[in-house]
């Protein structure tokens, strides 16, 4: 299993390698995946579908549970059949509808790495495993939607689904880790037999879960990424967002719902309403869209919504349903984004307004196109009918406004249906410019591929059996119980029966009487037009991020050095004085205290106070030499002599120093002394509290272990008599070390600024 | 093994001294940059190997025995540090011969390069207080003088603003070790850790928070961060991408090592977590701001510290494991991205996305080296930043600290947002006029650093059981303190 992994990684790196050479034949060699997937699928079938899953674990961090568990039982197997069946037609046809060019081979990696990673999602019983997967499939899809990266248009599609799959996947991995923690384990094999208590945690963790899932498939109210998705090239429309990706969260929610709503009652009404929702709406909004590939996304999201709720809902009989339609949708959506793909390829242009003709000049591509249509439209002796059977079944007996609704959306989707088939083959409207084919459709791929995907969705009709065992055996996986559903032609006259009949007759009437349902959609869509939607809280939320960040970064990053040196001072005040308090005690003052050190204190603390009420520069600079040597003589009289010695010779040159600079600046300062007042306060803040911290070390002083012994072993065992010195090149050598490479380093770097200064003043004088 | 552990300063200090007395003999002055901080990283490898099976490798200097004379400390936190930071002083040395060429205006690079490495060394393996400012100075003073590399008055103005505010640090830290010294009359790390457990808690506390607003400058944490991204974008790649990588990094690390030595609690600290969340929030919203390569990339750094001071917030193995994991990726990521944005800037002459655009057909090589980094960065599976955020939502949740978890998530995203900036504003886009191809050395460097990053995706495993280790040791103090003064 693992190898078919490798598989995929192998066929993309070998078309990056060959990339200048191998043109759109990238897509046969990334066919290989798939087609590997595919024959391994047929392989394993029988025994998976006799209830053996097949196990493989690989370690990653096995510290921190990051295991890739891959465990493949009859429901991924459903999943991985759809995923390879879809994605072999695809990539065949990606060879024949791109032209070379050098953008393609990496197009065409992409896509193969795409496969990949959806293969690992379906194929990981490990929650993080398939996080892992589901993440690789929001930046592939990044990728390919930004195809066209020179569009504006493509790319800020390619963001919105990336921004709102790559939320909701991170939201699902907070869920995952919650989950885990509850159930102990990160195996879904495992939290299945045994479920987590229902608890607070267990609860955020479903609905994070959900929201994954839910972002992921494009639900309500998050589905408008889907349709703006299809600025990418339709063969990645095709495989990622009608047949594959976009069911990643229908895989997630049907392989924990029967859990969720054991541990969730919520669950199950969250995920009906979510999918009713999602089908509605989606429906409705095909009806009003001109691009045939628009119509195709709308229609998906409304079939999604379908799924959801039918395979989310954990019970046997529902999911059933859901997975048979599952098959349906992927055969006829995958054909009809293809026929799409044909159409703009040949025509040129998807418009339903300009298309013109087709039926006669692309009749192999009409014929795919009905049939697929007509199996999206449940019409009877398609497979379609015989899913959406299945799926009324399940819904019959629930509340009837679920199967209203189901049977709502149903009716949409025969108009929408009818829509696509007229739309492209129907005349062109009048007062626009016809487009036709520039040439008949070659006998290829751009043919093959849809029809016999469309084709297989005829021949299943007839003979449901073929799938049947497969639905079966998924369901039962899922859910622990055998639905007891059928996948049959002609159902007898059962409830389900009446519904769909009902659907395609109301159906039937609408699409008879195109103006007016016309005109109803477009008085209701302008209604509906003006409630909030996803989308547009999306296209709001993104410019109101930017500006927000914009103000407050521009509020904190000021560029003010005095601002930021206040901000640090006064939190470095802030905090340990916060510790402490309250819990003070009395301060003790140091010992000593003769006349002279308070003389000098009273110099040093005159001086640095009167320094920021000067105005004239040079009285600035006197007065910090103040300080300096009140310090120097606060050395001499504590037993320093050498370091009083060496603050008074740095004080000198400083001052010195600090001469020769005035010379080229005003002898003022300009600002008034009040302006410095915020400054004086922050100064006077800081000073403070290291004088009183100062104050309470020396109340906790403890013991003198180090400096004692410097000084008792100073003579005996460095030989030498000056501790300092003892100090500085043997106790502490490296330290000094450290210092005096400083030093070097700083002497570097004055010469660096001052060589090119002078060579510059040189030059100019 | 003791020995090499001061050689770990020693060498790339005497490699400094070195070019500088050669002269302008350029050859040699690489040959010798180059040869010193590859000494290190041998070292550092041999000192990671030695420390874990070992504990630690400990070298008391001068033979003068704890407390008395500096005690330098190889732990495995310090080893695992030291090898990854080494590595990418190699690299980037490598990028930035490249980038020079034969352009040698300014002769003492390689010494100054050779005293950052020596100051970056000495602070990640040094055992004692004032040593420590030590290092943080050679550190600084040779970041001051890199700044300045290949500069007009504009620059140096830029540099202003780190260089007082470091300065503002350094006059913290003196008073740090000022305090310190007066109450616990001692300045070894481990002496400290000893004294400490006998100092009135307030006062302890008091101490520890002072400590960690000293080092949150240097470590760039809220709301002491603001120096960095106004100073940072202006410098030389090389130098960014050194900075980026390296320097904050050791601010983290040594908070990390002074809160878990000196200060240790037994709780999660609600003050650094809080402080977590809010350098990821401010860091990635200042990102999102930013319309330039390099002002993005800056923005980030102070964001993912957050991350790492998450880690550290939880104070538990797991979290700290977590931290040190973060650490390790983060180092090679963040010099990566910086190199791969010095790389567009050289080829582009700028960082501006606007003026940039298609450069996924003109120059492939530079996206796919970016794509990785910027997915790592932003957590995305299956790169090393993936794996360091697992670690910490895993602790969090544990914990029950579900709000910095959620933060956490919710900057990943944003980060996500941001790096989609620079990929859909340098790599899509209309196609500008062809550019310069950088010189090839560049390419290569930046090349080795991507896949170390990918190499710490793959060995994420081994990895994480070292840095767990590493994290143990760290949880108790008396590992520490055993190791250095003895008898345990």
């Amino acid at each position: 299993m693992a190898g078919l992994l490798v598989i995929h990684i192998a066929a993309a790196l070998a078309i990056l390698w060959w990339r200048g050479r191998v043109g759109r034949r990238a897509f046969l060699v990334g066919s290989v995946g798939p087609l590997a997937v595919l024959v391994w699928a047929i392989f394993q079938a029988s025994g998976i579908s006799a209830g053996t899953p097949y196990v493989q674990r690989i370690g990653w961090v096995p510290s921190l549970d990051l295991t890739f568990d891959l465990r493949v039982d009859a429901y991924s197997l459903a999943y991985l059949l759809v995923i390879a069946g879809a994605g072999v037609a695809i990539f065949i046809y990606a060879a024949r509808y791109f032209s070379d060019g050098s953008r393609v081979p990496t197009f065409a990696a992409t896509m193969t790495i795409f496969a990949g990673a959806m293969v690992g999602i379906v194929v990981s019983d490990h929650l993080l495993s398939i996080f892992v997967f589901w993440e690789l499939t929001t930046i592939t899809s990044y990728l390919l939607i930004g195809y066209d990266d020179h569009k504006a248009q493509a790319r800020s599609a390619a963001l919105h689904a990336a921004l709102i799959t790559g939320a909701g996947g991170l939201a699902m991995l907070g869920g995952f880790v919650l989950l885990a923690d509850a159930a102990g384990s990160y195996l879904i094999s495992d939290i299945v037999s045994q479920p987590p208590a229902a608890s607070t945690a267990v609860t955020v963790a479903w609905l994070l879960i959900l929201l994954g899932a839910v972002t992921k498939s494009a639900q309500f109210p998050f589905h408008a990424w889907l349709p703006g998705a299809m600025s990418a090239p339709t063969p990645a429309s095709a495989f990622l967002h009608s047949a594959t990706m976009v069911k990643a969260g229908i895989f997630l929610v049907g392989r924990l719902g029967a859990t969720a709503t054991a541990t969730a009652d919520w669950w199950q009404p969250v995920i009906l309403v979510v999918g009713f929702i999602t089908m509605v709406i989606g429906g409705w909004r095909a009806l009003r869209q001109t691009d045939l590939k628009l119509l195709l996304a709308f229609g998906t999201v409304s079939q999604l919504g379908f799924l959801f709720l039918l395979i989310g809902s954990g019970s046997a009989k529902l999911v059933f349903g859901g997975l048979a339609l599952l098959v349906a949708h992927a055969l006829f959506k995958a054909a009809l984004f293809m026929v799409v793909g044909t159409i703009d390829h040949q025509a040129g242009t998807r418009d339903i307004r300009r298309l013109s003709g087709l039926r006669r000049s692309m009749p192999g591509t009409f014929w795919t196109a009905v049939a697929a249509a007509a199996s999206m439209a449940a019409v009877p002796l398609t497979y379609g009918f015989v899913a959406k059977e299945a799926a009324f079944d399940g819904l019959v007996g629930k509340e009837t406004t679920m199967i209203a609704a189901a049977a709502a959306a149903s009716i949409l989707t025969v108009v929408y249906s009818a829509r696509f088939l007229i739309g492209a083959f129907g005349p062109h409207e009048p007062g626009q410019e016809p487009a036709g084919p520039e040439a008949p459709v070659a006998r290829s791929a751009l043919l093959w591929s849809p029809l016999v995907l469309a084709g297989a969705g005829i021949v299943l009709g007839f003979a449901p059996r073929l799938v049947l065992g497969l639905v079966d055996n998924a369901t039962v996986a899922v859910t622990g119980v055998a639905a007891a559903g059928k996948l049959v032609l002609w159902p007898g006259l059962v409830p389900a029966l009446g519904w769909s009949a009902l659907s395609l007759a109301v159906g039937a009437v609408l699409v008879a009487r195109p103006p007016r349902v016309d005109a109803a959609v477009g008085a209701v869509g302008t209604l509906a037009d003006k409630l909030p939607t996803g989308e547009g809280t999306y296209r709001r939320a993104l410019p109101a991020l930017l500006t927000f960040a914009d103000r407050s970064s521009g509020i904190l990053q000021n560029g003010s050095l005095p601002a930021y040196i206040a901000i640090i001072v006064l939190v470095a005040v802030a905090l340990p004085a916060a510790a402490v308090v309250g819990d003070l005690p009395p301060l003790t003052r140091p010992p000593g205290g003769i006349a002279l050190e308070w003389m000098l204190g009273a110099l040093i603390v005159g001086a640095a106070i009167s320094l920021v009420f000067v105005r004239r520069r040079f009285a600035v600079v006197i007065l910090l030499g103040g300080v300096g040597y009140g310090i120097a003589g606060l050395y001499a009289i504590l037993g320093g002599p050498d370091l009083s010695l060496t603050q008074l010779l740095v004080e000198t040159l400083a001052i010195a120093l600090f001469a020769f600079v005035l010379r080229h600046l005003p002898g003022t300062f300009n600002e008034a002394v009040t302006a410095r007042i915020p400054r004086i306060v922050v100064a006077l803040t800081v000073g403070s509290f290291v004088f009183a911290g100062g104050l309470l070390a020396n109340t906790f002083r403890g013991g003198r272990a180090v400096a004692d012994s410097y000084l008792a072993q100073a003579v005996p065992e460095a030989a030498g008599s000056n501790v300092v010195n003892v100090i500085l090149v043997d106790f502490r050598g490296f330290d000094t070390l450290g210092e005096i490479t400083v030093l070097v380093a700083a002497t570097l770097g004055v010469a660096g600024l001052a060589v090119p200064a002078l060579r510059m003043l040189r030059r100019e004088g | 093994m003791t020995w090499l552990l001061p050689s770990v300063v020693a060498v790339p200090v005497l490699g400094a001294g070195l070019t500088v007395l050669i002269g302008r003999r350029l050859r040699l002055q690489r040959a010798i940059a180059l040869s010193g901080v590859a000494f290190v990283l041998v070292a550092a490898v041999l000192l990671l190997i030695e420390a874990d099976s070992n504990g630690a490798a400990v070298a008391q200097l001068g033979g003068w025995p704890a407390p008395f004379g500096i005690t330098l400390v190889a732990d495995r936190f310090a080893g695992i540090v030291l090898t990854v930071s080494t590595a990418m002083l190699i690299a980037v040395l490598v990028y930035a011969m490249a980038q020079l060429g034969r352009d040698a205006l300014d002769w003492w690079f390689h010494t100054k390069y050779l005293i950052l490495t020596a100051g970056v060394a000495l602070s990640l393996v040094t055992g004692d207080l004032f040593n420590l400012f030590v290092g943080f100075e050679m550190m600084l003073i040779a970041s001051y003088v890199l700044l300045t590399v290949k500069t007009g008055p504009g620059e140096v103005r830029a540099t202003m603003s780190y260089v007082v505010i470091n300065l503002v640090a350094s006059a913290l830290f003196l008073v740090v070790i000022a305090f310190t010294y007066t109450v616990a009359g001692t300045l070894n790390l481990a002496d400290l850790a000893v004294a400490f457990q006998t100092l009135d808690p307030a006062v302890r506390s008091a101490l520890g928070l002072l400590t960690l607003v000293v080092f949150g400058i240097k470590a760039a944490i809220f709301p002491l961060f603001m120096w960095l991204p106004d100073s940072y974008p202006t410098a030389p790649t090389p130098v960014t991408a050194i900075f980026a990588g390296l320097l904050t990094k050791v601010g983290v690390f040594v908070i990390i090592r002074t809160q878990t030595l000196l200060f240790s609690q037994d709780e999660p600290s609600t003050l650094l977590l809080f402080i977590a969340g809010a350098t990821m929030t401010v860091g990635v919203l200042g990102a999102i701001a930013q319309n330039d390569i390099k002002r993005i990339l800056s923005f980030h750094i102070v964001s993912q510290i957050g991350y790492m001071v998450m880690g550290l917030g939880f104070l538990t193995v797991a979290g700290l494991a977590a931290a040190i994991l973060y650490i390790t990726h983060h180092i090679v990521v963040k010099t990566g991205l910086f190199l791969v944005g010095g790389l567009v800037e050289a080829e582009e002459g700028t960082g501006a996305l606007d003026r940039i655009g298609g450069l996924l057909h003109r120059r492939p090589i530079i996206a796919v080296m970016f794509l990785p980094l910027a997915l790592s960065l932003a957590g995305i599976p299956p790169f090393s930043g993936f794996v360091a955020k697992l670690a910490l939502l895993q602790e969090g949740l544990a914990l029950d600290r579900g709000i910095i978890v959620a933060v956490s998530l919710a900057v990943s995203l944003l980060t996500l947002f941001s790096m989609t900036k620079i990929w859909g504003g340098v790599f899509w886009g209309e196609t500008t006029e062809p550019s310069v191809p950088a010189a090839r050395g560049m390419t290569v460097a930046t090349g080795s650093v991507v896949a170390l990053s990918l190499g710490v995706a793959l060995f994420a495993g081994p990895l994480a059981d070292l840095a767990t280790r590493a994290a143990a040791d760290l949880v108790d103090p008396a590992v520490y303190t055993g190791l250095v003064l003895g008898g345990g």
